[in-house]
């Protein structure tokens, strides 16, 4: 090969693909979507008038961001810890056994595991027998917050892991056992020292789970009530009983607005402060 | 470079296929392709009307898509390739369909042969002096209850459903008001006569609702009644006829009321650009006395034919009896035609406030 021949990144081939597939698959179906919102029945901003002049839609947009961003925080409070010991422990066996259950349960589908909660939560229910037991006495536990939010988690919990140990294998480890060896007991070592290094990739996994959560259907139809209805379920009304592809379209259109803004916050908070 | 070509081309086949997928479902004489229900609605349909079909006819039938769903309807006719040449749908469905001239009309014969359809008005969807389809079975959402919960006392009426204090416990009603009734429920449990429902009171329905709001759990789709009621989770609400039918067959402790039944025709028609010649001869094929009524049996919702009715097994009882049309509720598809989207706007801020 001569020094002066024009090379071809190996880089740009690898990622050439994966950018082809997007544009088509993603970014002209997006621009579609977007311009239909404009276009359809007629040329205009109805469709975005209609939108933000419903108090249906405001309140169960407020509602669609509270559920995700709770299930969110509930991913990464529980999920967090057991990213942490599959990145780093040494025991084989057991990280082997954790990532199999993350993965199987992750390859049943969701209306499969939305149905098994409706079981689990229902008036015969394990739950609601405990809760009797201890004398909280409820008749159900579904069309509840409570039911809707551990049945996102659910989904999203091997989705955060997976996400969260490919970025917390790649952190110096070795900083933990340095601060130890300056005297720091592990809880202060892991505080200091090892979390806020961990935020970048604990806001990435955080970020993904609540794009995903954002859209969800088939959950909180199936374990919610009115009180926990998500967007979802709205634009799925307006696409298969009207036909309003327009206005289905403007919904999905500022879903995605909103959804880009709560990430750049997200992504701007998690970013590693320095200490002046 | 060479695995660069490569994949390229694997890549454009990748994005070839579906167009070689549409081309090559192309139709053929061979097939006539169906649209599908779920659940056991396929099933029996298989087993009573294709088989034969295919045996008499040779035609092979192919089932696609569900057709209930009107953002499929719209992308089909956009695109002009629709999945169906005989598709199911429900009155309400109907109507938007003939308003954007998605559907074809159908000869009038097919209502009218061999004594034709029991005598429900507004059972057979007339629009502009036009039939664009034939109704085969009657769809009922009707008084539903747990009859262990209730062992002596039984509820009968929508008023029981609302009364709380005579019979407790969560009610569950669907979400989706255009199709299956809540509104109507509300003001005949209010104590409004059955002729003069429609044009519905909207602010009286949702009173009315209001009286019971935190006793309902409300439920999307019609699988969900079965979990909610062989769970506990509901004792008592609107449940459809087939479904409870379906239900008490595997066990369960259910029952129902046909007093004040709203009641529905399900629906077959012929989408535009489909094969209408094979698909008006499939629509005559079902349009049978005899295997209308074995196809009644199996899937648990009465037939319109008025023949159908002599050749049921004699304990077998639907919820509309041919003989006695009275006291029901036929779904006034004219009114929810002209008022769908804006009382689906306020029913649904009164359900999320």
């Amino acid at each position: 090969m001569k020094d002066h021949q024009l090379k071809v990144s190996p880089l740009a081939v690898a990622v050439l693909p994966g950018i082809v597939l997007l544009a088509i698959f993603f970014l002209i179906p997006i621009a579609n979507l977007t311009a239909r919102s404009f276009t359809d029945p007629v040329l205009g901003l109805q469709n975005y008038k209609a939108l933000f002049g419903s108090q249906t839609y405001l309140r169960v947009g407020g509602r669609t961001i509270w559920l995700s961003f709770l299930a969110m925080s509930g991913c990464i409070i529980i999920g967090t810890p057991v990213a942490y010991a599959i990145a780093h422990s040494k025991r084989q066996v057991l990280v082997s056994v954790t990532l199999a259950v993350l993965v199987l349960s992750f390859l049943t589908s969701s209306l499969i595991r939305a149905f098994a909660w409706m079981i689990l939560f229902g008036a015969k229910g394990p739950v609601v027998a405990m809760l009797s037991a201890a004398g909280l006495g409820t008749q159900t536990l579904l069309a509840t917050p409570g039911a809707v939010v551990i049945g996102m988690i659910h989904f999203l919990l091997p989705i955060y892991v997976l996400t969260a140990v490919a970025g917390l294998r790649s952190m110096p480890y070795e900083l933990i056992t340095a601060a130890e060896g300056l005297g720091a007991s592990r809880w202060y070592a892991l505080r200091t020292v090892y979390l806020p290094l961990a935020f970048p990739t604990i806001g990435n996994a955080g970020s993904l789970v609540f794009v995903i959560a954002v859209g969800f259907f088939i959950t909180p139809a199936l374990l919610g009530g009115p009180s926990e209805m998500m967007l979802g379920q709205l634009i799925a009304i307006s696409v298969s009983k009207f036909g309003d592809f327009g206005f289905a379209a403007a919904t999905g259109v500022v879903l995605m607005l909103l959804t880009l803004l709560l990430l750049s916050a997200v992504q701007w908070l998690s970013k590693p402060k320095q200490k002046r | 470079m060479k695995t660069v070509v490569a994949f390229s081309k694997t890549l454009i086949g990748a994005l070839l296929v579906p167009a070689f997928l549409y081309s090559s479902s192309a139709h053929s004489q061979e097939t006539i392709r169906v649209s599908a229900q779920g659940g056991s609605y396929d099933v029996c349909v298989k087993d009573v009307y294709f088989d034969a079909w295919e045996k008499e006819t040779g035609i092979k039938v192919e089932v696609t898509s569900p057709s209930y769903d009107l953002g499929v309807w719209r992308t089909q006719q956009e695109t002009g390739k629709p999945d169906w040449d005989v598709a199911t749908a429900d009155v309400g469905l109907l109507h938007e369909l003939v308003k954007n001239d998605w559907v074809l009309p159908l000869d009038r014969d097919l209502i009218t042969r061999d004594g034709g359809m029991i005598d429900l008005p507004g059972l057979i969807p007339e629009i502009d002096g036009k039939i664009y389809a034939l109704p085969s079975e009657l769809f009922a959402t009707v008084v539903t209850y747990n009859s262990k919960t209730y062992a002596g006392e039984t509820p009968k009426t929508w008023a029981d459903v609302f009364d709380t204090a005579k019979f407790s416990g969560k009610r569950m009603f669907s979400n989706m008001v255009v199709d299956f009734g809540v509104l109507e429920v509300a003001l005949l449990a209010d104590g409004v006569a059955p002729k003069d429902l429609y044009p519905l009171d909207v602010d009286r329905a949702l009173k009315k609702l209001d009286t019971i709001k935190s006793d309902i759990l409300w439920y999307d789709f019609g699988t969900q009644q079965i979990a909610l009621l062989q769970q506990g989770d509901a004792v008592i609400g609107a449940g459809w006829d087939g479904r409870v039918r379906a239900l008490q067959r595997d066990g369960g402790t259910v029952e129902f009321s046909p007093t004040q039944a709203i009641i529905k025709p399900d629906l077959w028609v012929l989408p535009k650009g489909g094969n209408f010649e094979v698909g008006a001869k499939f629509l005559s094929f079902i349009d049978n006395p005899e295997r209308q009524a074995k196809f009644a049996t199996c899937v648990g919702y009465g037939p319109v034919l008025r023949k159908a009715y002599d050749f049921l097994p004699a304990d077998q009882k639907f919820t509309v009896d041919p003989n006695n049309t009275e006291g029901f509720v036929v779904w006034n598809a004219e009114y929810w035609a002209q008022n769908a989207r804006e009382v689906t706007a306020r029913f649904n801020e009164w359900l999320t406030r």
